[in-house]
């Protein structure tokens, strides 16, 4: 059984928020009031997301992660106006199209220049419980146990909770009262994950992705090939898999 | 097919180019050469029409395909892959390429060579470390030589 978190209504004007004191103009209060009226969030709603903003901004760095912030509170703020939680249409959705769709500084991702869809694309929130599809997780250092979320107990984006090398959230014991008095999700129960979710072909299009930096200097050398030994073993990949995955991406790349 | 990195357009190489002609000889040569390797006639036509583009319209002929004597010796190489080593030296060859530094254009020049051999396997399998360790390659088969010359194992004057 799987649960699929939708976001909650405080997680959206966080989200919005975000977006806006981090866009060209700087904080639009009048934006961010018209959003917690369409979400009916409290007062203490949006003080409490501001006052996290101010605690986690770090000046607009966001302890580093800046353009992983910035992403997926696009991505919560989109999700919302898919699904009606923000409007759609009219001059609040214009507002808030212009904030999702501000370039990331013309920064140039490098996994998504290499055909990689990361676990969280076009993903919700929630959708972090599937982000086993993360490639990238298959080639995390085995030492390095240990991945840094965006996403805390609150909910709010940078904090401290963790997901283990297979992508799946590594329980934490938080007990916040507000939690109580605020739910953060509404879970809805799923009997089977959509396929399109958690791609099958995952691991192939991981290790390929491991497969074209070997040549990246030109040569091949042993501690390369070592490495992609040691990945279609841990990745279940056949040798002809990996000849079959070798020769596409060389022809691609001719 | 990587139709130039083969041993068949190396065989049409020395039949052709000492003197710009191909002997009857010669021709018998390729016949055996072909059914040797197990060759299809497909892949044959589609090699032999390349070469006689890329290289045979650019020959001038010069005698009567005296080539075939290297020829002969070459496709008597062939018998090497009936030796029961051939698998493993040629997994040790694959070894020894990737020791050497192995870029993309050898990889795809070599393990066509190989592959046309019928040893793509073992040679994709030394290269990429895959099952058991390979062991050294003591000595380059003649069979060899154009494909360990290619990788940078032995040199191109030898």
């Amino acid at each position: 059984m799987w649960l699929i978190e939708m976001l909650a209504p405080e997680q959206i004007l966080h989200a919005a928020m975000i977006l806006s004191v981090e866009s060209e103009d700087g904080k639009d209060e009048g934006l961010i009031s018209q959003v917690q009226e369409t979400l009916e969030c409290d007062a203490e709603d949006h003080e409490a997301a501001m006052s996290h903003i101010e605690n986690h901004r770090d000046g607009g760095n966001w302890g580093g992660r800046r353009e992983a912030v910035l992403h997926r509170s696009r991505e919560r703020v989109r999700e919302a106006m898919e699904n009606d939680t923000l409007p759609s249409t009219g001059q609040l959705s214009d507002a808030l199209n212009t904030l999702v769709g501000e370039d990331d500084d013309g920064e140039i991702d490098p996994f998504a220049e290499l055909g990689v869809a990361s676990g969280g694309m076009g993903g919700s929130f929630g959708a972090n419980n599937v982000s086993t599809s993360d490639p990238l997780s298959a080639f995390m250092d085995d030492d390095d146990e240990e991945e840094e979320d965006l996403v805390d107990g609150d909910g709010f984006l940078a904090s401290e909770s963790t997901l283990n090398l297979d992508g799946e959230v590594i329980e934490e014991e938080v007990t916040e009262p507000e939690i109580e008095e605020q739910p953060v999700a509404e879970e809805v129960e799923v009997e089977e994950p959509p396929e399109e979710e958690v791609p099958a072909t995952t691991p192939n299009v991981a290790y390929e992705m491991l497969m074209s930096t070997c040549w990246i200097d030109g040569i091949l050398d042993p501690a390369e090939a070592k490495l992609l030994a040691r990945k279609r073993d841990e990745l279940g990949i056949s040798f002809e898999q990996h000849l079959e995955m070798l020769q596409s991406m060389l022809e691609r790349s001719s | 097919m990587n139709s130039e990195n083969t041993p068949f357009w190396h065989a049409l190489e020395l039949a052709w180019c000492s003197d710009g002609a191909l002997s009857l000889h010669s021709i018998r040569l390729l016949d055996a050469m072909q059914n040797m390797i197990g060759l299809s006639n497909s892949d044959r036509a589609e090699i032999e029409s390349q070469f006689e583009e890329n290289v045979v319209y650019d020959l001038t002929r010069a005698g009567f395909g005296c080539g075939d004597q290297a020829l002969a010796a070459w496709v008597g190489t062939l018998t090497f892959l009936d030796d029961p080593a051939s698998y493993d030296v040629s997994k040790a060859m694959g070894k020894a390429a990737m020791l050497a530094g192995l870029s993309k254009e050898r990889w795809l020049a070599s393990h066509s060579w190989m592959s046309q051999l019928g040893l793509g396997l073992p040679y994709a399998e030394g290269v990429w470390l895959e099952g058991e360790e390979a062991g050294e390659i003591a000595r380059v088969p003649a069979l060899l030589v154009p494909v360990a010359k290619t990788i940078g194992l032995i040199d191109q004057d030898e």
